[in-house]
């Protein structure tokens, strides 16, 4: 009670740093992104290069896959980058329709308009991990991927003004400082639950029914090292939002867990003495949770907005 | 103690006393439409119920068509109730037995290779192939399954979610849908599932075998949707646990929205809509079997709506309806009042636009063609609408300062212990 009464009265907010999110975080990982992704569409066809890569460029996405709003946003852009969950196979699905349809769906212009699961990470650790596939769908396949990333890349720059400018003119995604704070708010808040419950939770299911055929990109065995890179990006974001130093240690915590694991692709759920590793990571997550609640939107007066999570 | 400290923290609803709009009648009348909507779910039911059952006593054309349209009929006031799953635990926890969606049918029955639909199991479901009408028995998760006889108890317990994959939907909606209209095999095209009557045809006339079982599982799964809507019918009336939750819980009017927001964003215009669009893959269409996605939508769109306004139009023409949340909001924040309710309409024209079209013959399939741009556009105009109706929602949360009450309600602080620390 008394907890309650002081966080209402008490209310002088700190001042949430759209400029330092920004500058700090969010431009640079999706230039990051941008880079890698235009790294692997140059790489020569073979298992080596093509493999090295492809783990930089997916990497670089788990990044700032939890920077869904804006670009991201616009028709749903994340999924043809990385079409996971897949729990009813639609990546295995839409890649044997777009190889029997052959060279003509391969270009740019038509990949476009392909399944959004036969484009990406998804279908590229397909191509390259199992390999066999023509060189010609794994170029065009990573080109398109290039061509997205750099799509996002030219979309933040016009996208970040409006965040740093709410309630200019002609500005009507961001009516006030505080929705720009929330839209921040809630790309961390969803972030951390994507790591907790998806990253982490979909290979977990439950201690009787793991899955770990449905741990992320578990082919190329990045799984940990997706979930690595996104501990560490959500720890940056909570630092460079404002001061927050038990969400950050939260974080910092479920990073240097996952960087301590030797479990690449998560297969290790079905183990009962190593599955308890990755519950602790899913402890401190669920710590950090807790803190933001406290120390970034009770500290800052802000609401979590809807997220693509709320579905089912 | 609660309540007060809450009222102090918040000018917004300290001052609704002076309001002629009460928070708690607006909850009152939330709680009425979904009596309603709830007790028309289930009438409608029954009437489905009376019709397979007229159907599997003496099959025939006409009793396919008539437990068809008995099908169709009983989701126009379902689908307005889906706008209480997301704001309601007992609503959402109870949820997966009616409309569990999309589901690997080939559990059920037969499946072509020709359709969309896995034929036999893969990484994430390896039951999809088991096809428990022409299995009298099968491992399940390594269990020895007896399936003799295809009783609710069977698919309830045994059969649905097996294996903890969701795509192994045996009950509810969908499931009875594949029972009525079978596979939708061509994608894109105008036609729904062509299942012929015969499916349950007695004697030589019983086409694709096992008529009896299948018979058995399509009375099984009527019977059990039935019973499942009982059930939240009563939650909802007089006296109810839902009807409580909703009048007596924590959250208020901050549930209202939630379930609004939920339903317009993370799972209508994300799931159920941009997926399709996205991967082009009738799969993802809701009611694939009949074609009646549209609908889906529409309704879904509608029920947001209603709950917003405080106005539901039943089945029989009955209207309930009573002080609104459009109303209270309209006394503190006019603006923002007006701008939710613009989005909602918008959204409802963009949908109307979508069904007219599919009444026309585009069906909902053929709009997700990659190669139809003008079908895909009216998808993604009401996918736009409810994006942009979310922001309004969000801004009636900030409006209304309903945010306190949700952190609150977090677990941490609601946590005795941790109150005296």
């Amino acid at each position: 009670m008394i907890r309650i009464l002081a966080l209402c009265l008490v209310a002088t907010p700190a001042l949430a740093d759209v400029d330092a999110v920004l500058d700090g975080h969010v431009l640079p990982r999706v230039a990051a992104f941008a880079n890698a992704s235009a790294t692997l569409a140059n790489a020569p066809c073979e298992a080596g290069p093509l493999e090295e890569a492809f783990a930089d460029a997916a990497i670089a996405w788990a990044g700032m896959s939890h920077l869904t709003l804006g670009p991201v946003e616009e028709a749903d852009r994340g999924l043809s980058i990385l079409f996971w969950p897949d729990d009813r196979d639609a990546t295995g699905r839409g890649l044997r329709l777009l190889i029997a349809q052959g060279e003509t769906a391969w270009t740019p212009d038509a990949l476009t308009r392909a399944s959004a699961a036969a484009r990406g990470l998804g279908a590229l650790e397909r191509l390259i991990v199992e390999g066999g596939e023509p060189c010609l769908l794994t170029g065009a396949l990573a080109d398109d991927l290039a061509a997205q990333a750099a799509a996002l890349n030219a979309g933040w720059d016009a996208f970040a003004p409006l965040l740093r400018d709410p309630g200019g003119a002609n500005n009507l995604r961001f009516l006030t400082e505080r929705e720009a704070q929330s839209a921040l708010y809630s790309v961390l808040t969803q972030g951390i639950e994507a790591l907790k419950d998806r990253r982490l939770g979909e290979p977990m299911g439950t201690f009787d029914a793991p899955h770990p055929l449905r741990a992320e990109l578990r082919r190329s065995g990045l799984s940990q090292a997706m979930a690595l890179a996104s501990a560490g990006a959500l720890a940056e974001l909570a630092a460079a939002l404002t001061d927050a130093p038990d969400t950050v240690d939260a974080l910092r915590d479920a990073e240097a867990r996952l960087r301590a694991l030797d479990d690449p692709s998560f297969a290790g759920v079905e183990d009962p003495g190593r599955r308890v590793a990755l519950e602790a990571v899913q402890a401190d997550l669920l710590r950090a949770q807790t803190a933001a609640a406290r120390e970034i939107a009770g500290g800052l007066g802000l609401t979590t907005g809807f997220n693509a999570l709320d579905g089912d | 103690m609660r309540r007060l400290l809450a009222a102090a923290c918040l000018p917004a609803l300290a001052a609704s006393s002076a309001l002629a709009t009460q928070p708690a009648e607006v909850l009152e009348t939330y709680a009425d439409i979904a009596e309603a909507a709830y007790g028309d779910s289930l009438a409608s039911a029954r009437t489905l119920q009376s019709a397979v059952e007229a159907f599997l006593v003496a099959p025939s054309p006409e009793g396919l068509t008539r437990a068809r349209e008995a099908w169709l009929a009983a989701r126009v006031p379902y689908q307005q109730t889906e706008v209480y799953r997301f704001g309601n635990p007992i609503v959402d926890d109870w949820e997966g037995r009616v409309n569990a969606w999309p589901l690997d049918e080939g559990l059920i029955d037969y499946v072509s290779a020709e359709g969309t639909a896995p034929a036999e199991g893969y990484d994430g479901n390896p039951a999809a192939g088991l096809n428990v009408i022409a299995n009298r028995a099968f491992t399940l998760s390594g269990a020895e399954i007896d399936a003799t006889e295809i009783t609710p108890a069977l698919l309830q317990d045994t059969l649905h979610e097996a294996g903890g994959a969701e795509a192994n939907v045996a009950t509810g909606y969908h499931a009875i849908e594949f029972l009525l209209w079978g596979q939708d095999i061509g994608p894109y095209d105008a036609t729904a599932g062509e299942r012929p009557w015969t499916d349950y045809a007695t004697g030589t006339d019983c086409t694709n075998d096992n008529c009896d079982r299948r018979g058995a599982y399509l009375q099984a799964a009527t019977d059990l949707l039935v019973t499942d809507l009982e059930e939240m019918a009563i939650a909802w009336g007089e006296g109810g646990a839902a009807r409580q939750d909703a009048l007596e819980g924590e959250t208020g009017l901050q549930r209202i929205l939630t379930g609004m927001g939920s339903l317009s964003y993370g799972e209508q215009a994300g799931e159920r809509m941009q997926l399709g669009l996205l991967l082009n893959d009738p799969e993802e269409e809701h009611s694939c079997f009949s074609d009646n996605t549209h609908w889906d939508h529409f309704y879904d769109a509608l029920g947001i709506r209603n709950v917003y306004l405080g106005r539901y139009v039943g089945i029989d023409g009955t209207v309930t309806s009573g002080p609104s949340l459009h109303e209270l909001l309209s006394e503190s924040d006019p603006a923002v009042a007006e701008a939710l309710k613009a989005a909602l309409d918008a959204t409802q024209m963009e949908m109307t636009e979508m069904v007219v079209a599919a009444e026309a013959g585009l069906h909902y399939d053929m709009m997700l063609n990659p190669a139809n741009e003008a079908g895909g556009a009216l998808i993604q105009a009401a996918i736009d609408g409810l994006v942009a109706q979310t922001r309004e929602i969000e801004r009636a949360v900030a409006a209304l300062d309903l945010s306190a009450i949700a952190f609150e309600g977090s677990d941490s602080l609601d946590d005795p212990n941790a109150v005296f620390e």
